[in-house]
């Protein structure tokens, strides 16, 4: 079987739900956007705007509760993976890349693999407090206290598909405006500011994080038995480095909580003994990490 | 205060600080930038503007409204646009009622794919005017206003396209057959702006104003 490289699969995706939404944006379909995509009265809100429109309105809206809790099913059954396959961004995030500066790695420490065999990185607290919850719980609190959805105002999602509405309306309706040099402008200065911005801004992902906290299936799943670091003691780094979202899947306590994996594959894709899967289901005995004790790198 | 390592490095002699200083100055930043860009946006709010059918309510309309642009897609007559940065940062991708290219036939459709109710929904009855059925909604976009210098029937013209068009008898004409719009009649639906030939039949007035426009409750007086 020919195997497609994961970021050239997720690039492929995402291109498809854009083109969705310009079909969208330029026929009568009214199906929307990332924002709101849907069919009539069925429709998957965003899950941050959904608690903006609820905290500025102050009012119960049923159709953006409803969305919500099951935006909430879906990141309990499979997890992040809208910051991965779905969003726009990651794509862009690329172009504004600095080369990498690399950095020093804690070298392979028989204990600390072993300890980390003994527990797993599941073992890992469910969520880590960063930058994006605080610009999260900042964007709630500034919505509840001016009455509408802040984060909107310079969500990049947002203005992705505003610049190309925007650029719809100019060619179409001969219909001008700044907004198609203050939208992508915006999103520029937000990607190069923060070179980071999924990791160390974004509360949209922060969001769907949290609602991932407990996420069941498509966790990435380590064969320590062929893994090099572990089965060879070789000290590869290779999965660990391949991730965006900072998780270690060998280092527990220096690894971002798995609730953070969008399930991008980075890591099944450069691992050289596809040491890393993804399988939806997952026996609980042989859940991430977890080795038998014999099988661990002995020495001395 | 207690002085906090700057790398977060542990302290020897005295307990690690909760959050090293770089933590608390990004935590710190975010939610001043979210609180501040609420502020700034609240203080360069635009003025009202003319929103579709069930989104009159400003404030409410503005709390509620995630610029999903699905009620300006589905709009049978297109009359829906997108507001622009220039109308107001809050209001950049918020839709408005754009007459110049539709006019409202209050057919429900953009209130019912508005899941957070920024476009609540209204109620319309059947009634019969002139021989036709129209639909007579009870939420008002806005109400038209004839602009006396622009208009070519109150500039010594012959012109008697807009009060025909009205589906709901709102415009009639006076002694010099110049249009006059009843205010208690008319819901905004922009049919009168939408076939008035004023900027083509006077093209040298310049402008992008027609001879009637719909205006904002609030700024229409009505």
């Amino acid at each position: 079987m020919m195997r497609i490289k994961a970021s050239k699969l997720r690039a492929l995706v995402i291109a498809a739900v854009a083109v969705i939404i310009v079909v969208d944006l330029v026929s009568r379909t009214g199906t929307g956007t990332i924002s709101v995509f849907g069919y009539k009265k069925i429709a998957a809100v965003c899950p941050l705007g959904s608690i903006e429109s609820l905290l500025a309105s102050k009012t119960f809206l049923p159709l953006a509760v409803i969305s919500f809790l099951v935006l909430l099913a879906i990141a309990i059954l499979i997890g992040r993976i809208f910051c991965a396959w779905i969003c726009p961004i990651p794509v862009m995030r690329r172009w504004f890349r600095r080369p990498p500066k690399s950095e020093e790695s804690p070298a392979a420490d028989e204990a600390e693999v072993r300890r980390v065999h003994a527990h797993g990185v599941s073992a890992l607290s469910p969520v880590k407090i960063d930058t994006r919850h605080w610009v999260l719980g900042g964007a709630l609190l500034s919505t509840a206290i001016f009455g509408f959805p802040v984060f909107c105002l310079v969500c990049p999602i947002g203005l992705t598909f505003g610049t190309l509405a925007v650029l719809w309306r100019l060619l179409h309706f001969n219909e001008p405006s700044w907004s198609l040099l203050v939208f992508p402008a915006m999103i520029v200065l937000e990607l190069t500011v923060f070179r980071k911005w999924c990791r160390k801004v974004c509360p949209l992902g922060a969001l769907i994080s949290l609602m991932s906290a407990l996420n069941i299936f498509v966790r990435p799943k380590v064969d320590h038995t062929t893994c090099l670091r572990t089965a060879k003691g070789v000290d590869c780094q290779l999965c660990k480095e391949a991730c965006y979202e900072e998780i270690d899947l060998h280092h527990a306590d220096q690894s971002q909580p798995l609730a953070e994996c969008t399930k991008c594959r980075d890591c099944s894709d450069v691992c050289p003994v596809h040491a890393i899967t993804f399988p939806f289901f997952q026996k609980k005995s042989s859940s991430e990490g977890v080795v038998p004790v014999d099988s661990v790198h002995e020495e001395a | 205060m207690e002085k906090e390592r700057s790398d977060g490095a542990p302290d020897a002699g005295s307990r690690q600080p909760i959050m090293s200083r770089r933590a608390f100055l990004g935590a710190a930043g975010g939610v001043v930038a979210m609180i501040g860009l609420g502020g700034a946006a609240k203080a360069l709010a635009g003025g009202q503007l003319l929103r579709p059918p069930g989104g009159q309510d400003e404030s409410a309309f503005l709390a509620r409204c995630l610029k999903c642009d699905r009620c300006r897609s589905i709009c049978p007559t297109g009359v829906i646009g997108i507001a622009r940065v220039e109308d107001g940062f809050v209001n950049a991708r918020t839709p408005l009622m754009k007459f110049h290219l539709g006019e409202c036939t209050f057919c429900g459709k953009c209130t019912e794919v508005c899941p957070t109710r920024a476009l609540q929904a209204y109620h319309t009855r059947d009634a019969k005017f002139h021989g036709s059925t129209v639909r007579v909604p009870d939420v008002r976009i806005g109400v038209a206003s004839v602009l006396t210098d622009r208009c070519i029937a109150w500039n010594g013209g012959t012109c008697e396209v807009c009060s025909k068009a009205c589906p709901y008898g709102a415009i009639s004409r006076d002694s010099g057959d110049r249009p006059v719009v009843h205010k208690d009649l008319c819901n905004g639906c922009g049919i009168c702006t939408y076939v008035c030939p004023a900027l083509t039949a006077r093209a040298y007035i310049g402008g992008t104003l027609r001879g009637i426009e719909v205006r904002t409750i609030k700024q229409g007086g009505a």
